[in-house]
């Protein structure tokens, strides 16, 4: 321990002097202070001369090592030119293609080196004038799909075996001539058909198998109206509705703005009077119905009551309006009939605001001649008639549009004649069945009992795109073309008949529906078949549409001419409406009321009648009101849920006569009492990865007992004690909850006011503000220098009054950007993608609230608070006022996600295109529908709205290549060219003459949480409801 | 002595060891810089097509096959048809125009090696440079005077915002006063 | 018992020899850890291993794997890097603040806090790169020049924290180990054993226990403990940026920097305080580590305790008296909202248990005075997840608010940080000694002649 000693000893001699000097040792140690071995001289040549060999091999080494390692290149892979180009093809650039989809909708597509990637409204086409449907939107998605059939099918009990279509035409062709010698019946399952040339081959198809009876089916008719209209006037109800000439519409359960039939010219002409700029001509909109649809939202007065009352209403209303019509006389017997409804009365026994009540009355004598009353397709018969006669009487009858009407080709099969083809079939007289891409064994009611029918059927065929419930029973599943790879026409209106041609040849083995129908007629060498229909829709145009159009030109150059259109005009004859059968009165006997509960079976936004199930965009879009994702519910009202101790996502067995479904309540403030609603098309079991098993199938309580197809009575519900939580978008807040209540007008995020004010002081939405914080330019100051945009500054501003919250913009969003389905679960943990958002806040009491929507995108501030947080610099702001995200740049440390005031930054918090089975993006088919403008995402970063920066670029390299300076003029966001109201405008800021410039400066323009200074770049122009004082 | 080796060891060898290790690794590093860009990337083409002889000694115009580099993003290498335009009479018997023909008769796509490359999250425009006249041998060098195309040029982005940045001092032709290029990030990236 | 405050209670009760100082302290690293050692380590080796596989699955299939979601895009991870950050504060402060101020009675416990210090720091040091999306990009967060010609943005707190937290480390680490030179050197004069020697002498750099080590020593510390000093307050209050330079409401707020610091030398205390009262039982150092030494924590932790709570109070009242609705909301939110018990946890641990440390029984009391210390951090984790969870939750839009809920990943990654912590304390308490055997030789009662003592001898 001698070390350890002298550590002792040099410690030691700290403490006391003479300690210290009397110890010799110390003294030793203090003449070499040092221990031995640390101030020897080293003798290098004994140690270095080997080492320092060692330290050049080590150089050379490493040198060498780190030299190879980073000459070598990597290989960049190949550049895979066309081999012969199609002159009509700039790589990099988009062909655009005038068509239209299997709805009748008239499109414009987008192609890039020959793919389809996005479908907008054909801007000229007299509907749609540049709008479609959700659905229509996501089709590009549907052509992708990985899961379509891709050959023909032949079904060995069970096991599905690929086939060559000739094979199976031979077979098919053999088995139906034996049904036609047998003089068995061949039965055609169709929807309604509104192709005037598919119309024309059916007939021509019976003529080859007469045994052929065709049965047309829709999920969602409108049966109820029709025969009511039948017994009225005798007719089929054809007139289209110009939903912008009358100066008030009373929808009675009528969802016009939303899920009603063409919804989109209903919103394009409804918000034509809801132009801020002329506010004497605002529209009003009562909408009086149980359910709370987005009619019901975006409606100035809106009365919630059971629809099975409403019949009593409507007669109540025609006694009131009788009391003093100068037509008394002729409808004196009516008076009769009515004279004892008393809406007072009505309204006592069923609360309903007799304040509301009484306005209405008063506004419909203020507007005699140009009110209109629209009856929903869920309300019965009779309801139907009182509301024919109602518009009779009040002279609504004026706006059912006679020059224009609806053209059916097909009348739907009404319940007997299904009825009777069930019982044929049980006793072996049917032959074959052909579904004509239809799924009746969802679809169609059970008490038809339809799979257990068509189980006799000896050939059972089914066309279809994807599979379905129905061609698991079939024999021969038949793959058919996606309408973006069709040929044929349509016509919804006398007035036109809308081309449709092929965007893309077939991806798969498929054919053409009407061509396998051809083909069986007279049966062609399969290359043949291709054009099969083509020419056959070429030969009917040459013989019987072209003629009737009084053309100079010669047929090619008008086929041509019309293809790209994508439409013709027809000259439509004038059809008037013939006078009411008053007859029909005598049908009508009042309902009583009941306390048992009402069951209302809707449509959907998204997914329609479920054959959309398979597309993720759809079954992600929330629904407007509720915000919920990839199910259906139970809504029902607070006061309901209450009584029966419900809480939200609480299971229900919900059961009608012997048929009861189990699905998760929700809680829907404004929702008349004791009326349960239940979305349709949800619940599908063969329809994919994505779409099966979302969702409880609602089809199954439809039965023929019903007040309406859709309405019922006595229906018994029972809690399960089972929990399914719902995936939303938005949390359901307790509306009566002070603490949380009414945020949204305390900060100022929703405002609104009546038009009556605006009229009055057109500024009154900023007369409460206090403006000491302004400087002089009206900004608000700012100790740093503001950042200059001298060239062009992109802005947005939506107006209020038009958005009805349809959530196309969402869909074209979507469709334009890439952005990827996450899946139920992920939506749950609040994680969806969607860049533009539309919020729906409630206002007053949960019993009956005002509810506001508002579409909410990235705000591009001036001063974006997420920009200076982002430690990588991957979120800048660009010279034109764009607020920059970059995804190969952001490693996701979600900073900036946090301090966006707005929470409009999304983040990929897996990779989601490869990890879920409900977003399978990764498969080849769909990495087709990516826009190739656009960076695919991958895992770990944050994206965001960029007011389509592809658009901008594109437009701005157009200016540049043709030496223009670039102003910004006819830039258009997918959002705003997708929006029928037309809301959504977008422009230059620099530009005065920019509508956006304009709109940002108008007197009800403001902009979200102004007091936080980050200056946003949407402007929002407040609502304005058409009410009297007292409703609000 | 154990002792001595032992500090030696410590206050010698060891920091001359790391010292040698990092200094000739940063070294390597920044003297393979270019490599590690691709300059000097020369693939072997399945067609030993010769641009000196086609746009130096014939001096055809680049466009002339690149026909979308004025109209879109993308220069648009010319498809076998284009090479056909001439060569279904020129030099039939040459090796190279029978393979040529091989591809265009089967109707199979001629896969050139790519050369110049930057990450596909990167927008590059073609036409809007070429428009506003800056000349192609500004990126890719003397083509017309190479038998085999390489790499000369960096691709990475700080040789994209040298130039954005200071123009006249890279391109060659650059007109005094002209804008420069845009620097923000949308610019490329979206 | 009573204390004479007159003279200053001697930091090492009774009298030691040199020698058996030695002994004391280097008895730890020189006989061979016993079965209940290895259980320890073992446990906390589980708790860690629970922890890698929790990251392990953050990296394969990304950050979903947590509770996190779009209007919380921090949970648990940011709560934890501030957590630990916090813990890492009472080192420094004992070591360099208290060394400035002369308090000798910190010599008994400064090495071990250090230690501490630098655990909690390379703990934490793991979120704020690892709770990335793109975790292998995490390098972008440093400045270095690259082909991009970019720059990391020098306006992001998160940079700042980058070089607040890496400087606070190295610069504790260097006068962690400057600090240890002369016991590497007395360690290794003691070992007998090859391999120790050789490493010991390696780190213990030559040291010849000569005047002029001592000389340097002395001044080197002196310097670095001058360095530590300002980054005791400047790491937690920059980290307090991260929140306080946002605009979401609860987080926007000027009283955070020295409410941050603040709590952060309480949970600190508390932490050190708590392993001590392990460490002087089972390496019987009570003599050592004294229970004054531990009462005087106590004290600070009383302090600083009621400054945390005062900062609580003022928040609300500014919350009202700045007249902002969504601020006066966000605190309410706090105290009545959907985490309101995390809210409560954190108040009663944090402000009301301190408090018993006023009565002296409790304080001088070891079960009390551990228990409370464990409030004590529990509170200050919640406080952490109070401001980062419920501030995100309910921010301006009420459209897009929604509720937190960790995962298991979440909580397992909890979970692994304190088995990192805890083995390195494990580990570090049989290689090195846990109080300093230099410094402490320095402050034995006759290690230098002082007034009283002349008194004494008369």
């Amino acid at each position: 321990m001698k070390n350890n000693d002298n550590s002792q000893q040099v410690t030691r001699h700290w403490i006391s002097v003479d300690d210290f000097e009397n110890n010799p040792k110390v003294i030793e140690k203090k003449k070499k202070e040092f221990v031995e071995g640390v101030t020897d001289e080293f003798n290098i040549s004994t140690l270095s001369l080997l080492s320092r060999r060692k330290f050049l091999a080590l150089v050379s080494a490493s040198a060498a090592f780190a030299a190879t390692a980073c000459t070598d290149y990597k290989d960049k892979g190949e550049i895979i030119a066309y081999n012969k180009k199609p002159e009509d093809v700039t790589i990099g650039k988009a062909n655009f293609y005038a068509s239209t989809y299997n709805d009748g909708s008239g499109i414009l597509v987008k192609t890039r080196e020959g793919r389809p990637i996005k479908i907008d409204g054909n801007p000229e086409h007299p509907i749609n004038q540049g709008k479609v449907p959700n659905y229509v939107q996501s089709a590009i998605l549907d052509l992708y799909n990985p899961e379509r059939i891709k050959a023909p099918q032949i079904n060995f009990n069970g096991t599905l075996i690929e086939t060559q279509w000739e094979i199976a035409d031979k077979e098919i062709i053999e088995q139906l001539n034996n049904a036609v010698k047998q003089n068995k019946e061949i039965a055609i399952l169709s929807h309604p058909i509104i192709s005037p040339t598919t119309n024309k081959l059916i007939n021509e198809f019976i003529a080859k198998f007469p045994t052929i009876r065709l049965y047309t089916y829709n999920l969602f008719d409108d049966i109820a109206r029709q025969n009511a209209w039948q017994k009225c006037y005798g007719t089929d109800f054809n007139n289209s509705i110009q939903w912008d000439k009358p100066k008030m519409i009373i929808a009675l359960e009528a969802d016009i703005l939303g899920t009603e039939n063409n919804a989109i010219e209903n919103i394009r002409l409804f918000t034509k009077r809801r132009d801020i700029e002329n506010p004497k001509d605002f529209n009003k909109l009562y909408a009086i119905e149980g359910n709370f649809t987005l009619t019901g939202a975006n409606a100035d007065v809106r009365i919630r009551m059971n629809p099975i009352y409403q019949l009593g209403f409507v007669l109540g209303l025609i006694n009131e309006v009788l009391k003093d019509n100068p037509a008394i006389d002729y409808w004196f017997d009516i008076k009769e009939k009515v004279k004892n409804y008393n809406l007072t009365d009505l309204a006592n026994t069923y609360n309903i605001p007799v304040q509301k009540i009484n306005n209405l009355i008063k506004d419909l004598k203020n507007n005699r001649g140009s009110s209109f009353f629209y009856a929903g397709v869920s309300l019965p018969e009779e309801t139907q008639i009182a509301v024919n006669l109602l518009n009779e009487i009040i002279g609504g009858t004026k706006f059912y549009k006679t020059d224009d009407v609806n053209i059916t080709f097909t009348r739907y099969s009404n319940s007997i004649e299904l009825k009777s083809l069930m019982v044929r079939m049980q006793n072996n007289q049917v032959g074959a069945v052909i579904h004509f891409d239809t799924n009746p064994v969802y679809h169609i009611s059970p008490e038809y009992e339809y799979a257990k029918s068509i189980d006799k059927v000896p050939l059972k065929i089914s066309l279809t795109v994807n599979e379905n419930e129905t061609s698991k029973l079939c024999k021969y599943i038949l793959p058919i073309n996606h309408s973006l790879e069709s040929w044929n026409d349509f016509q919804l209106r006398s007035s036109y008949i809308s081309l449709q041609q092929p965007v893309i040849s077939p991806l798969y083995n498929t054919r053409q529906k009407e061509a396998i129908l051809l083909n069986w007629i007279k049966p062609q060498e399969s290359e043949k078949i291709f054009e099969l229909y083509h020419k056959y829709l070429k030969s009917r145009w040459e013989n019987e549409v072209y003629p009737q159009t009084a053309q100079e030109v010669d047929f090619q150059k008008f086929w041509y001419a019309s293809l790209h259109d994508g439409f013709i005009k027809m000259n439509s004859q004038r059809i008037e409406k013939p006078a009411f059968n008053r007859e029909a009165l005598k049908l009508i006997n009042i309902t009583s009321k009941t306390d048992n509960f009402t069951l209302q079976l809707c449509d959907n936004l998204s997914i329609k009648d479920g054959r959309y199930s398979n597309n993720g965009w759809l079954q992600e879009l929330p629904d407007p009101i509720t915000n919920i994702t990839w199910d259906n519910y139970a809504s029902i009202s607070p006061n309901s849920a209450r009584s029966l101790g419900l809480k939200n996502n609480d299971v229900i067995k919900v059961s009608n006569d012997n048929s009861s479904i189990e699905l998760p309540v929700l809680i829907q403030p404004g929702m008349a009492d004791s009326l349960i609603c239940v979305k349709l098309g949800y619940g599908r079991t063969v329809a994919g990865t994505i779409g099966s098993n979302n969702g409880t199938n609602a089809n199954v309580l439809i039965n023929s007992k019903g007040l309406s197809k859709f309405l019922y009575n006595d229906i018994s519900i029972e809690k399960t004690g089972k929990v399914n939580k719902l995936a939303s978008t938005q949390e359901h807040h307790a509306l009566d909850d002070e603490f949380v209540k009414d945020k949204h007008l305390e900060r100022g995020i929703i405002k609104e006011g009546t038009l009556k004010q605006y009229i009055g002081e057109p500024d009154f939405l900023r007369k409460g503000e206090h403006h000491s914080y302004l400087g002089p330019d009206g900004m608000p100051l700012s100790i740093t220098k503001d950042f200059e945009y001298p060239e062009v500054k992109w802005a947005m501003a939506v107006d209020l009054n038009k958005c009805v919250g349809c959530g196309l913009c969402i869909t074209a969003c979507n469709v334009e950007n890439n952005v990827p389905v996450v899946g139920k679960d992920q939506v749950t943990r609040g994680r969806e993608m969607q860049w533009i958002r539309i919020d729906r806040y409630y206002t007053g009491t949960p019993e009956d609230p005002i509810a506001s929507v508002q579409p909410i995108l990235c705000q591009h501030c001036d001063n974006a608070p997420c920009e200076n947080v982002c430690p990588v610099v991957a979120t800048t702001h660009s010279p034109d006022g764009l607020n920059q995200m970059i995804y190969n740049r952001c490693v996701g440390t979600r900073y900036c996600a946090n301090n966006c005031p707005y929470k409009v930054r999304r983040f990929n918090f897996y990779d989601y295109r490869d990890f879920f089975a409900n977003g399978f993006y990764y498969k080849d088919s769909l990495k087709l529908a990516h826009n190739p403008e656009v960076t695919v995402r991958s895992r770990g970063v944050m994206e965001k709205c960029t007011f389509c920066i592809q658009r901008i670029m594109e437009g701005r390299q157009e200016a540049k290549n043709e030496g223009k300076i670039f102003n910004g003029k006819d830039i258009k966001t997918a959002c705003q060219e997708a929006c029928p109201a037309d809301a959504i405008v977008f422009g230059n800021l620099n530009d005065p003459e920019s509508g956006v410039s304009k709109l940002r400066k108008h007197k009800l323009g403001y902009h979200i949480l102004d007091m936080l200074n980050v200056r946003p770049n949407v402007t929002y122009i407040a609502k304005l409801r058409n009410t009297n004082s007292e409703d609000v | 002595m154990n002792k001595k080796l032992l500090d030696y060891t410590l206050k010698i060898r060891l920091p001359i060891t790391i010292f040698v290790i990092i200094s000739t690794f940063a070294i390597t590093y920044y003297v393979s810089r270019p490599e590690r860009d691709g300059i000097g990337y020369e693939p072997q083409q399945p067609i030993k097509f010769s641009h000196r002889l086609h746009a130096g000694q014939m001096g055809i115009d680049c466009k002339y096959c690149h026909t979308e580099v004025t109209k879109s993003r993308h220069a648009g290498v010319p498809s076998a048809s284009t090479c056909v335009n001439c060569h279904s009479v020129a030099r039939r018997d040459k090796e190279e125009i029978i393979k040529l023909f091989y591809y265009y008769e089967t109707n199979q796509p001629i896969p050139w090696k790519r050369i110049h490359k930057v990450p596909d999250y990167t927008y590059f425009n073609h036409s809007i440079h070429v428009n506003s006249g800056i000349e192609c041998v500004s990126c890719h060098g003397h083509v017309e005077r190479m038998e085999i195309v390489s790499q000369i040029e960096s691709f990475t982005m700080g040789s994209c915002l040298n130039c954005h940045r200071e123009p006249h001092k890279k391109v060659a032709n650059f007109v005094v006063g002209s804008k420069k290029g845009p620097d923000n990030c949308y610019a490329c990236h979206r | 018992m009573a204390i004479d405050y007159t003279q200053e209670a001697p930091v090492v009760e009774g009298k030691y020899s040199f020698k058996e100082i030695s002994e004391i302290i280097s008895k730890p690293m020189e006989v061979f850890p016993d079965k209940k050692y290895f259980i320890a380590l073992g446990i906390s080796l589980a708790m860690f291993g629970i922890g890698i596989f929790c990251w392990i699955l953050t990296f394969v299939y990304g950050v979903g794997k947590w509770g996190s979601n779009v209007p919380v895009g921090w949970g648990f991870d940011i709560t934890n890097f501030v957590f630990w950050i916090g813990i890492g504060h009472a080192g420094t402060l004992i070591s360099a603040i208290l060394f400035l101020f002369r308090q000798r009675w910190r010599t008994g416990i400064a090495r071990f806090a250090e230690a501490m210090t630098i655990f909690a720091v390379i703990n934490a040091a793991v979120f704020p790169l690892f709770h990335v999306g793109r975790p292998w990009l995490g390098y972008w967060l440093f400045p270095y020049p690259n082909n991009y010609e970019l720059w990391v943005n020098f306006t992001s707190p998160l940079i700042w924290d980058v070089f607040a937290v890496s400087t606070y480390f190295i610069v504790s680490l260097v006068f962690w180990y400057i600090g240890l030179i002369p016991d590497f050197a007395s360690l290794r004069d003691r070992t007998k054993n090859k391999i120790k020697k050789v490493i010991y002498s390696i780190f213990s750099l030559g040291w010849r226990f000569s005047h002029r080590h001592w000389h340097n020593y002395e001044m080197i510390y002196l310097i670095l403990a001058g360095f530590a000093t300002p980054l005791v307050l400047s790491v937690h209050t920059i980290v307090s940026f991260d929140f306080a330079v946002s605009v979401i409401p609860g987080w926007h707020t000027t009283i955070f920097p020295p409410y941050f610091v603040a709590g952060a030398v309480f949970s600190g205390f508390a932490m050190v305080q708590n392993v001590l009262i392990f460490i002087r039982k089972i390496f019987n150092m009570e003599h050592i580590i004294t229970i004054d030494t531990l009462e005087k924590m106590n004290k600070i932790i009383i302090v600083t305790g009621s400054m945390v709570g005062y900062a609580y109070g003022m928040e609300f009242f500014i919350a009202w008296y700045s007249g902002n609705p969504p601020e006066l909301f966000a605190f309410l939110n706090r105290a009545f909202g959907d985490y309101s018990w995390a809210y409560w946890i954190m108040v009663s641990c944090n402000v009301i248990f301190p408090q018993l440390f006023w009565i002296k029984k409790i304080r001088r009391h070891i079960v009390f005075m551990f228990i409370i210390g464990v409030l004590v951090n529990v509170g200050m984790w919640f406080e952490r997840f109070v401001i980062v969870v419920t501030s995100l939750s309910r921010d301006f839009l009420p459209s897009s608010w929604d509720y937190f809920t960790p995962t298991l990943v979440d909580l397992g990654i909890l979970l692994g940080s304190f088995g990192l912590f805890f083995t390195l304390i494990i580990l570090f308490t049989k290689t090195l000694p846990v109080v300093s055997i230099a410094e402490v030789k320095a402050v034995l009662d006759y290690a230098q002649p002082s007034h009283h003592e002349e008194v004494k001898n008369g």
